[in-house]
């Protein structure tokens, strides 16, 4: 694969910075919170001061500590109507977190949904 | 506290959601709405003398366009295998998940829940195919999610096997 010119990745980049709104956490090997910014808020998260537990990142329970495959959730709702794409890798030692914001495409695709389970159901023997 | 991640699994339209939010909340609504992705949610539930933390995976339903991502599984403890019993087709879907998640994450405990049953006259299912998955050593629960019978013995069901 050619590299990418600047001009296109930072393009990329900024792309990604405006319209998928990152947020990172990092925990160290012991699950402890050392890092995170970007956009927490936008997903219902509030890291200051808290514990990476159950309450903070529930979508982190029996997956950490990480192997060398990294785990890929899509399309969690982490607050109403707000879904995220979660990618949880291990580098440099350390466990990182990355949400970026696929709300846009995930509440388009429940009204698709919404319509095709309806009409499957109506489509069903005795109704 | 201990803490286990229990996935909710089945075909689309068989009450999922709605068994997790008579569980969480002790609500019912009439109107169905899709999920798309996964919702998680919480609830603490005390067993064999010890508080358990279910964490609740509700993911959407299995159709012939969208198929259940396996990664959601990852940690998960147990399942609920969902199945409305007034559609003979979403029982099919059960088998197929249950066969997929053996495949790919292997032998966790789960619990099939045959759910509507409070539209028992459009009842659907046939005793001869649950008694032979019952010999396969699968457990059944009924349950309502409109009434909600038998929907915390379901989850408090899984648990058990689970601890």
């Amino acid at each position: 694969m050619t590299a990418l010119p600047p001009s296109i990745s930072e393009y990329v980049l900024h792309l990604t910075m405006e319209q998928q709104l990152p947020a990172f956490f990092v925990l160290d090997q012991e699950g402890r919170l050392c890092e995170w910014g970007g956009r927490p808020e936008r997903y219902g998260i509030s890291p200051l001061n808290q514990e990476p537990d159950a309450e903070l990142f529930p979508f982190l329970h029996g997956i950490v500590p990480l192997g060398d495959e990294p785990v890929f959730f899509p399309c969690v709702e982490t607050a109403p109507n707000v879904f995220a794409d979660i990618h949880v890798f291990h580098r440099e030692g350390k466990n990182w977190v990355l949400l970026l914001d696929v709300s846009a495409d995930a509440l388009r695709q429940q009204q698709m949904q919404q319509r095709l389970n309806e009409i499957a159901l109506q489509r069903k023997p005795g109704n | 506290m201990i803490q286990k991640k229990i996935c909710m699994l089945g075909a689309f339209a068989v009450g999922k959601t709605s068994l997790v939010v008579q569980f969480v909340k002790s609500i019912f609504s009439e109107k169905y709405h899709t999920t798309v992705g996964v919702k998680i949610d919480k609830k603490t539930l005390r067993v064999a003398e010890q508080d358990v933390m279910c964490i609740l995976w509700d993911l959407h339903g299995e159709d012939e366009f969208q198929k259940v991502q396996m990664s959601y599984l990852r940690g998960a403890a147990g399942y609920l295998l969902v199945i409305d019993g007034t559609r003979r087709e979403s029982l099919e879907t059960a088998i197929r998940l249950q066969k997929n998640v053996e495949t790919t994450v292997g032998r966790i405990p789960f619990v099939a829940v045959l759910n509507k049953s409070d539209l028992h006259d459009l009842w659907e299912l046939d005793d001869s195919q649950l008694k032979a998955l019952e010999a396969q050593g699968w457990n059944f629960i009924r349950t309502s999610a409109k009434t909600g019978m038998g929907v915390e013995e379901s989850f408090r069901m899984l648990a058990e096997k689970m601890l």
